[in-house]
């Protein structure tokens, strides 16, 4: 049975639509039965409750009022006109305040509702409504649905029938067709006799005999199609790698050609060009401007070579090379690189109705292999020395060097800062009188992967430029006061003018001093030699950590070229003489006079003086001869992480 | 001029009342159609012209004139009959034997003022309108809010006890007070 | 068929005097001027937001004459001037020196400028022509369209009239400082529902503060340029002119002002003392076209606007013999022996159209909109004094040296979407939110959620949590080639986050009680208090307090109200807000001394405010301040009032930045006076 179903389709359509069929019209049955007709019972309790809703603020309000005549008329009125309603009764303080009960029915025709009475605008009970509804309504109407679901099984079933017969016949030309296209053979074209009809049928038979003419043809063309193809594919190629190796704004080959070409030359000159201050004429001008004049540049600068070499290329932005396929001789660099140079002075621009020039800087490499990196090298190089040209020589190596010690620095800090290696050094400052300590300055060190100090000479620079070096000034704060916090002796920090000025420090600071209670022992130095330019700010903040209880020190005086007037202003407690005024003492006679003058000034400014670098008996016999009050140096100690924290004075 | 400021703190007692004008417009678009409500309001009207009264302080002289006129240009009729809009002052009110209004509308005043009017026209099947629906309680029958939305409330006391025949739905839209 | 006969039967019961149509038509009455009360928030007790409605005829009473006058009667509000007397509205400690922190709507359209996001020039407007004005204050406010920071001011002309009138008002105004105002409106209803409205106000006075010495004598122009400070009348007249014309016609609904505003110097561009004749224009104007449709048992509006404003400041920069930096050689500095002037002005305009729909779905109250607005800079003058110092000539860097970005341009998208949902008779829920997409981040999700309990009509409860923004404006992002101000590109837009808790005591119909509470978190807070005056978002701050604001009737006859502030906050470092009062206390009686004549007496007290915590000078301390006003009725269409201002002359004062000014910038210092007429029919 099953086997002759799948062996026609027209049987297999009418299985499957009788059993889609079958199982709709059993839903469709069990759903009106059930669900229908609980639907219907709920819709019944939903109307009932609807038309309790509807009467119950009207009865609700003259309960609450005292009307019970109205109630009663109420209560009458709607059991008399509704004949689904078939008694109502009201009951107000227990007591039956309006009742009317018209039919007496069996039992399942009905069901009781009952409802409280809220007095208006309120949740408090005043009374209870019972309504008996009538099920007559609902009863009627389940008759009538039954009889109409019966008259719908039966209309379905004869068109089920009927249909099955008509799709028996639809479907038999297609047998037909099927049977002649079992013998089909390439050589022996087949004709299709139902092609004629207008039908489905006959579009099928149509399409049947084309698609044998189309096979036939199609064997044909299929190898010279094939040979296009492969035609198209090479020019798409090459069209790509056109785009790939060209620079999209001046039209001229790009780095990644002159790669290529470099692969391919054993020996070459390689010329980076680079137009000076082209950022400028960005900003100024705009980025179309800038554009449009790179473009004119690339054109004037192409149409002064015609033969094969030197070739242009444009590397980035404001960078060109020229390129050629030789050695060549510092002297014949020289002579070219000047000419080309004329030339390019020669060259005018515009830009709306002004005219400007353009200046350009060269690096250059003339030999076997990393030209460009080379080429690069010396053009830095030119840069620096502001010559317009260099060429590379092999000792410029170092100024690579230089940068890859750079980023390995920065790298090392920021471990160092990670693991925690950033620590405080501590030297002590001396009374020149008592011989003891008073206090100690604070110096950055980094401990080295073996723990060793690293000295700040070797990070300093780099820290600040990258933005590490607010980082170590803030580790250095908080493990200074950290370390300090309990002791008797005063303890120095340097900052530099750009702590000063960053908020963020400043803000810190006060947070830390405060935290530690160190304000009384803290002295601030701030370097002189950085030159003061923001005066203003400087002086606002040193008077208020001033007004905290911070003791305020000159780092480095004499070293600088701030004006003294303002410094003497600040509200300054130490000056530290700078230390190449003392290391020279015995020996420079001027570093002796600026001594004395700064000694003496600062006495009569009552402001205690104290000399750095005092690294042997001899010099601190002299600046003691000279007045200085305190001395610090290798003579007493040099830096120490872990110091004694008893001192003599404070 | 320190002393007109002393002067001007000190007279306070002579103060009047500031008047939300967005309440007594309401108040003028509804409380004279609250009347047709009433199923009584026929035989309360034997001379074919309601009586509505404007009780007034004073010093609301202005503030009782401009709701006089603009009752008078909104509410030409009401149910048929005629409205006649009068001004009267709390004094004259409370010192007069016989007032002949069929509906009064109370601004405010004094508690104990408005509380002794209230009291003259109990019993006489006046219909009261307050400006202030927190005066109901002194005895009179309808007040009106704006909260969420416009509310209208009536005193249960004063209806019982006047025996006011208002129709089902108005007292459907209505709170009331105890 | 049987709810018909059900309700046929509950009518029949009824032997109707008043017709089925009187009750229907009182329904419907009723209904109506609900939805009207629900429009002019004649019930905001009962609403989801907090919110103080003013109405103008009361403010006039009081003798307040122009709009911020009325801003200064608002709880937790202060009015905040700068160096240029530019005022704006500080609501609860927000930051005064960022404008866009607060909005104005004039007839529901937005008017803070592009160019700086303030409204200074709508602040002058009279309130002879205000009918209403409604105060959001925090961002839980009612308006989803746009996102509103620290609070909203709605501020409606009598084109919302309801009554069918052809209603006139005019007024005119004399006084102190050769005050001189005058202006009307008037309301014009056609035959075929065509309504149109025209309002048209001028005013100018001459008004001078004397100030302390300028910026110069603090330094912020170098060492060398002290001794060139001067101090003098600082020159804070207007002169003020502008024309409305509103109309409605079947559903559709024009909105159109021209506004030309003048002002003096003030305190100088650049914080130094300006000559008396320099000046600045904020001219503005406005056209908004909508149309309303019935869409699906809702309402659906379409609008779209387009609105200009331009800022132009003429005058001197700063004195003769000022050393400044040599912009063509760095390095080197040029004296200009002839002083510095400059003429700077930016035009800006804005487009915007957007879609609102609101209907019920069941119990539900939705509404959802989506705004789309684009601001653009279009034009920038710079004419300066010649940089090489030779010449007095002016010369036009517009191209070299432009104080400000020209063809800059912003748009921003946003959707909204709200649910106002009474879950009982009690408590109703209103949740909303906003999603914006705009040049600085791409998505901006601001969210509220607020909560209504009414235990019963008397005593109300309000709960709002709701979060925020403010993009950064023009000034703080596009500003270049200038000392006092560096704009800066990369800055996101403030945030804030909001939790306000309120209770309202009804007392009567006029006499209430209302207690509110608020916590604010702002986020990335945008100054340039800093050396290099460059704008950054460089703290997040803490605002909270609470606000007590009572109206009371002591007598039947005594009229009351007061509202006192307090308000605190911190900033990120643990440092108090600068420029902000803890203490904020208004007050005023009215009084009816006979029925044609009224006084009143207002009292203002603004407590002392804290400096930027490294700004050395002493805090700058409050003022009390007492105003007068007394009001003859000559017939209800006639009136004249005369109103005293500071009567015991105080000495107003607003703070001046650190390192600028080394006083505060005076505002009133006399006694004033203005006499009004007016006619109204």
């Amino acid at each position: 049975m099953l086997n002759s179903i799948n062996r026609s389709l027209s049987r297999r359509i009418l299985f499957y639509f009788l059993i889609v069929s079958l199982t709709m019209i059993i839903s469709i049955f069990f759903t009106f039965e059930e669900a229908g007709k609980s639907a219907f019972k709920k819709v019944e309790k939903q109307k009932a409750e609807i038309m309790i809703n509807t009467i119950l603020p009207a009865i609700s309000m003259n309960l609450y009022l005292g009307f019970t005549n109205k109630i009663q008329k109420l209560v009458d009125n709607i059991v008399d006109n509704q004949s689904n309603i078939l008694g109502m009764t009201v009951v107000g303080n227990s007591k039956v305040v309006a009742s009317k009960i018209e039919k007496n029915n069996s039992k399942e025709d009905y069901f009781i509702m009952t409802k409280p009475i809220y007095k208006p605008n309120s949740k408090e009970i005043i009374g209870r409504l019972h309504v008996i509804y009538s099920y007559e309504h609902y009863n009627k109407l389940i008759k009538k649905y039954d009889k109409l679901l019966y008259m719908f099984l039966a209309g379905i079933s004869i068109l089920l029938i009927l249909f099955s017969i008509y799709l028996e016949q639809l479907l038999s030309p297609l047998k037909k067709i099927v049977m002649k296209l079992k013998g089909y053979s390439a050589k022996k074209p087949l004709n299709f006799e139902l092609k004629d009809r207008v039908d489905e049928i006959g579009a099928i038979s149509k399409a049947l005999e084309e698609m044998q003419d189309r096979i036939i043809s199609y064997n044909k063309k299929q190898e010279d199609i094939n040979k296009h193809l492969e035609e198209m594919v090479k020019e798409k190629t090459k069209q790509l790698k056109n785009r790939f190796y060209v620079d999209s704004l001046t039209g001229l080959p790009n780095r990644f050609r002159l790669q290529d070409d470099l692969k391919e030359l054993k020996n070459a000159t390689v010329v980076v060009l680079n137009i000076d201050d082209f950022k400028e004429i960005n900003d100024l001008f705009g980025h179309r401007t800038g554009d449009k004049i790179l473009k004119t540049f690339a054109k004037k600068l192409g149409s002064l070579f015609t033969t094969n070499y030197p070739k242009l290329y444009r590397l980035s932005g404001d960078e060109f090379v020229l390129l050629f396929n030789k050695k060549m001789s510092d002297n014949d660099i020289s002579q070219f690189l000047n000419l080309l140079n004329r030339k390019i002075d020669e060259m005018i621009f515009l830009y709306g109705d002004k005219e400007m020039n353009l200046r350009i800087t060269m690096g250059v490499f003339s030999g076997s292999e990393n030209h460009l990196e080379k080429a690069d090298i010396a053009l830095k190089k030119a840069k620096k020395n502001k010559k317009s040209y260099e060429i590379y020589k092999s000792d410029d190596k170092h100024v690579e060097e230089q940068y890859k010690k750079n980023i390995e620095w920065i790298k090392r800090l920021k471990q160092a800062i990670e693991q925690d290696r950033v620590v405080p050094y501590f030297q002590p400052i001396v009374n020149v009188n008592t011989l003891k300590p008073k206090g100690y300055e604070s110096l950055v060190r980094i401990l080295d992967e073996e723990g060793e100090p690293i000295m700040p000479g070797e990070f300093l620079e780099i820290a600040k430029k990258s933005r590490l070096y607010f980082h170590l000034t803030k580790i250095m704060l908080k493990k200074s006061c950290e370390y300090f916090k309990e002791s008797d002796c005063s303890f120095s920090i340097n900052l530099s003018i750009e702590d000063i000025l960053n908020p963020d420090i400043t803000e810190y600071l006060e947070k830390i001093i405060k935290k530690y209670d160190v304000s009384k022992k803290i002295i601030l130095e701030v370097v002189e030699s950085e030159g003061i330019d923001n005066y203003e700010l400087v002086s606002k903040f040193l008077f208020k950590m001033k007004k905290l209880g911070c003791q305020i020190a000159i780092d480095d005086f004499g070293s600088g070229y701030s004006n003294f007037e303002h410094i003497l202003k600040l509200p300054i407690d130490y000056i530290k003489i700078d230390g190449s005024l003392v290391k020279n003492i015995e020996l420079d006679r001027d570093s002796e006079i600026i001594v004395t003058a700064i000694v003496d000034l600062a006495k009569k400014k009552g402001i205690k003086t104290v000399s750095e670098y005092v690294s042997s008996k001899e010099i601190f016999e002299r600046v003691k001869s000279l007045g200085v009050d305190y001395v610090q140096g290798f003579y007493f100690d040099k830096p120490r992480r872990y110091v004694d924290k008893e001192c003599s004075e404070n | 001029m320190r002393l007109v400021f002393v002067v001007l703190t000190i007279c306070l007692n002579v103060f009047g009342y500031e008047y939300n004008q967005f309440l007594i417009n309401t108040q003028i678009d509804i409380y004279p159609k609250i009347l047709l409500f009433d199923l009584n309001l026929p035989k309360k009207v034997t001379d074919r012209k309601i009586d509505f009264y404007i009780i007034y302080d004073e010093l609301d002289k202005l503030v009782a004139q401009e709701i006089g006129k603009k009752i008078k240009q909104k509410h030409k009729k009401i149910g048929g009959f005629a409205v006649d809009v009068k001004m009267l002052n709390y004094s004259k009110a409370l010192t007069d034997k016989n007032i002949e209004a069929d509906a009064v509308y109370v601004l405010k005043s004094e508690k104990e003022t408005m509380k002794a009017f209230a009291k003259k026209i109990k019993g006489k099947y006046i219909y009261s309108f307050v400006y202030d629906v927190t005066d109901l309680p002194l005895g009179y029958l309808i007040g009106l809010d704006i909260e969420k939305e416009v509310t209208i409330y009536i005193n249960k006391r004063v209806l019982l006890e006047e025996n006011f025949k208002f129709v089902d739905e108005f007292f459907l839209m209505a709170r009331f007070i105890e | 068929m049987v709810f018909k006969k059900l309700i046929l039967s509950l009518a029949a019961l009824t032997v109707l005097n008043a017709q089925n149509s009187d009750l229907a038509d009182f329904r419907t009455l009723i209904k109506d001027i609900s939805s009207q009360a629900d429009a002019s928030h004649e019930n905001i007790f009962y609403k989801p937001y907090i919110m103080s409605v003013y109405k103008g005829e009361d403010l006039e009473k009081l003798g307040i004459s122009r709009l911020y006058e009325a801003l200064e009667l608002i709880p937790g509000l202060d009015v905040y001037s700068d160096n240029l007397d530019m005022k704006t509205a500080i609501f609860r400690g927000s930051n005064p020196l960022a404008y866009g922190q607060t909005k104005l709507f004039i007839d529901g359209v937005l008017v803070n400028d592009v160019f700086v996001d303030q409204y200074s020039n709508y602040l002058y407007m009279p309130i002879e022509l205000i009918k209403r004005i409604e105060i959001i204050r925090g961002p839980g406010g009612k308006s989803d369209k746009y996102a509103i920071y620290a609070g909203a001011i709605y501020v409606y002309t009598n084109f919302e009239n309801r009554k069918k009138c052809d209603c006139f008002k005019a007024f005119a105004k004399k006084g102190s400082n050769s005050l001189l105002s005058a202006g009307f409106y008037k309301n014009f209803f056609f035959q075929n529902g065509l309504k149109l409205y025209l309002d048209a106000y001028f005013q100018r006075d001459e008004r001078y503060e004397k100030s302390g010495y300028d910026a110069l004598a603090s330094g912020m122009y170098g060492e060398a340029n002290k001794k060139l400070s001067s101090k003098g009348e600082a020159p804070l007249w207007i002169r003020d002119y502008s024309i409305s014309l509103n109309a409605k016609y079947k559903g559709f609904t024009l909105k159109s002002r021209l506004l030309y505003f003048k002002h003096g110097a003030a305190f100088g561009l650049s914080y130094i003392l300006p000559k008396k004749d320099d000046y600045y224009t904020q001219p503005s104007k406005y056209l908004q076209l909508s149309k309303e449709f019935g869409v699906g048992g809702g309402s659906l509006q379409l609008s779209a606007g387009l609105k200009y404003d331009s800022f132009k400041y003429e005058g001197q920069i700063a004195p003769k013999g000022l050393v400044y930096p040599d912009i063509e050689n760095p390095g080197n500095y040029v004296v200009y022996k002839y002083g510095f002037y400059g003429i700077y002005e930016s035009r800006q305009r804005s487009r915007y159209a957007s879609l609102d729909y609101n209907r019920r779905f069941g119990r539900n109250c939705i509404r959802f909109g989506y705004i789309y607005t684009k601001d653009e800079t279009y034009d920038v003058k710079t004419y300066t004094t010649d940089r090489s110092g030779n010449s007095a000539d002016l010369v036009d860097y517009s191209d070299a040296l432009p104080f400000f970005k020209n063809g800059v341009s912003r748009e921003v998208n946003r959707f909204y979407i709200s649910d106002e949902y009474p879950i009982n008779d009690r408590f109703t829920l209103y949740i909303g939110a906003g999603v914006e997409n705009n040049s600085h981040e791409d998505l901006i999700f601001d969210p509220k959620i607020s909560v209504v309990y009414e235990y019963d009509s008397g005593n109300i409860f309000k709960f709002l949590i709701s979060r925020s923004h403010r993009n950064p404006s023009w000034q703080e992002l596009f500003t270049i080639n200038n000392t006092t101000r560096v704009g800066n590109e990369d800055l996101e837009p403030e945030k804030v986050t909001a939790y306000e808790a309120n209770y309202i005591k009804k007392f009567s119909v006029d006499d209430y009680l209302q207690f509110t509470l608020f916590y604010l978190k702002n986020q990335n807070v945008i100054t340039n208090i800093n050396p290099e005056r460059k704008f950054y978002n460089s703290t997040s701050q803490k605002n909270y307090g609470f606000e007590v604001e009572l109206k009371r009737s002591i007598s039947s006859s005594l009229q009351f109200y007061g509202n006192y502030s307090y308000i605190s906050g911190e900033c990120g470092c643990d440092k108090k807000i600068a420029n902000i009062s803890n203490h904020l206390v208004k007050a005023y009686l009215l009084h009816q001394i006979t029925p044609n004549l009224d006084g009143s007496v207002i009292y203002y007290h603004i407590g002392k405010k804290n400096r930027f915590y490294f700004d050395p000078r002493k805090p700058l301390s409050g003022y009390d301040r007492v105003d007068l006003a007394l009001n003859y009725s000559f017939n209800p269409e006639f009136e004249a009032q005369l109103a005293v201002k500071n009567l015991f002359e105080s000495k107003i004062k607003q703070p001046s930045i650190p390192n600028s000014y080394l006083e505060d910038y005076p505002q009133m210092s006399e006694r004033e006076f203005v006499f009004s007429l007016r006619w109204r029919f």
